[in-house]
């Protein structure tokens, strides 16, 4: 069986667009601090934890009679 | 997927035989992934400047400085959906070399057109569980914790 997205011609690497800009070639200055806040967001959402762990750690608290709720989007 | 799966109330149209046109369907980019013909994943982008589904879930994001100075390259991403039955299996891809999942390839593509639109930020919401570990996997960054949104379209 054959997979088929049409008119895709990179598969062989994924990141966010930014991801370019990891080492900040080229980015301009309100893209690196844009990088910068994001980076900063994701390392006071997880803690240290992988994404993985904090997913575990959210939904048994959402799942926690404390924390029952509609599930989130 | 999102009726059956996850609840949402999709607005119908007035004789309620299906589901009524999205609004921001227009102003969207989309990617199909197919499988001997058959539509198996779907995938759709935005520049909020276009238009800006689920907006009301980035009030507080885009009221940033950070996120204001670079508002006419910000993109969102939603609506991505993969048939059960091909989630979490890699697959042959016509023509290239590398397998991976119908998902990663959605995005791969999607991100590829995102930067042809000269997006340099892509929002997207995402329920804690293996959705939020793929799109880690891809390399977003995560902006804060979980909303307890209600789910809508």
């Amino acid at each position: 069986m054959g997979l088929c997205v049409h008119d895709a011609d990179h598969f062989h690497e994924i990141g966010s667009p930014l991801a370019h800009l990891d080492d900040g070639e080229g980015a301009s200055d309100a893209e690196r601090r844009c990088i910068a806040y994001f980076r900063a967001c994701s390392e006071k959402a997880l803690q240290g934890k992988s994404m993985e762990e904090f997913c575990r750690a959210e939904l048994a608290r959402l799942a926690s009679p404390a924390g029952a709720c509609a599930p989130a989007k | 997927m999102f009726v059956l799966e996850q609840g949402w109330q999709l607005p119908l149209e007035p004789d309620a035989a299906r589901v009524a046109p999205d609004p921001f369907d227009p102003h969207s980019m989309f990617v199909i992934a197919r499988a001997d013909g058959k539509a198996i994943g779907i995938a759709r982008a935005t520049m909020i400047c276009d238009a800006f589904p689920h907006a009301e879930f980035f009030t507080d994001l885009m009221a940033r400085p950070e996120l204001q100075a670079v508002r006419v390259a910000i993109a969102t991403v939603n609506a991505v959906a993969v048939l059960p039955e091909f989630r979490g299996r890699a697959v042959r891809i016509d023509g290239r070399p590398h397998s991976m999942t119908a998902a990663k390839a959605l995005m791969v593509e999607l991100t590829r057109r995102l930067r042809e639109a000269e997006a340099e930020v892509v929002l997207l919401t995402t329920s804690p569980g293996l959705a939020a570990v793929f799109f880690d996997h891809l390399a977003t960054t995560s902006s804060g914790r979980p909303s307890r949104a209600v789910a809508a379209p």
